[in-house]
């Protein structure tokens, strides 16, 4: 059995990196989160945009640990300050239907020319069923201001959440 | 009316006027029954005093994971489907230095513009 790692480092040309990967676990998420937040404030990635990718953190990998299939999770993260680049990488494998519920979210969601928009679409759905409901996807494109990509080949699942460091200015409110 | 669970907490005073709410903590859940629940719990109480608006206090709320951000979404539909003269607004007030809830609370007054209004943004 692997054991649980934690390896993260620095590159001579100012990238930092960062791999967790572990058994799948509620408590270990938010660990994670809270360590992910902390590596990219020790990054010198500005507090606001740290907390920002840890967030997307959380979402990816409470996804990967609800439907991993063979009890590991784990996530890449890279910090690339002279490209102003943040690359986040979650990979698990999980069960036939949670990949084929997971490329039907991808296509929506990658498709939508503005992440509030479809944020938004996604929460009125959400107000009428029960399931799983691709919010905390939503959530990375328009909070984390991230663009997902996704991979999924039979069950193996690896979703990437990647962009600027700076952040923009989020869309002014509309009103109805 | 109060919900504490490991991580958070969430209190509700219906006597003050406007009725308060205050969560707490790390809300991470792993299904949003419980919480759909409670939240479904508070509307009704708040229907029941005939409140126009409830005050949300999140400056002490660390994070919230989107499992249970559904049922702030769900609360607010119930809100939605009452008449339009016994529906009530909902003011949340966010800390500036918790980072994730400005965008978070954002969109959410996007979903709902005429019961949302956010405040400390």
């Amino acid at each position: 059995m692997r054991k649980d790692t934690v390896r993260a480092g620095k590159l001579s040309n100012g990238q930092a990196w960062m791999e967790v990967e572990f058994c799948p676990s509620w408590g270990f998420i938010d660990d994670a989160r809270r360590f992910v937040e902390a590596f990219c404030c020790h990054s010198r990635v500005p507090a606001e945009r740290a907390t920002q990718i840890a967030m997307a953190a959380h979402e990816l990998l409470q996804n990967a640990v609800k439907y991993s299939e063979d009890g590991r999770a784990g996530v890449k993260l890279r910090i690339d300050p002279p490209k102003d680049w943040v690359d986040l990488v979650v990979e698990n494998r999980c069960t036939a239907s949670a990949a084929k519920q997971l490329k039907v979210a991808a296509s929506r969601l990658t498709k939508a020319a503005d992440p509030l928009q479809v944020y938004v679409e996604l929460m009125h759905e959400t107000a009428r069923r029960e399931d799983g409901s691709g919010l905390g996807l939503a959530r990375i494109q328009y909070e984390a201001q991230l663009e997902l990509e996704f991979a999924v080949r039979g069950r193996a699942v690896s979703v990437r959440a990647s962009g600027p460091l700076a952040l923009r200015e989020q869309p002014a409110r509309k009103r109805a | 009316m109060e919900r504490a669970e490991s991580g958070y907490r969430i209190r509700v005073d219906c006597t003050q006027s406007p009725p308060q709410m205050a969560m707490s903590g790390s809300v991470r859940v792993t299904e949003p029954g419980e919480l759909k629940e409670f939240f479904g719990q508070v509307h009704s109480a708040l229907v029941g005093c005939g409140a126009c608006e409830v005050v949300v206090d999140l400056r002490d709320l660390d994070f919230l994971n989107s499992t249970a951000f559904k049922p702030l979404v769900h609360w607010l539909g119930l809100i939605d489907q009452l008449p339009v003269d016994g529906r009530y607004t909902v003011r949340f007030r966010i800390a500036k230095e918790r980072h994730w809830q400005k965008p978070c609370l954002g969109a959410l007054s996007c979903f709902s513009p005429l019961l949302v209004t956010v405040e400390g943004a």
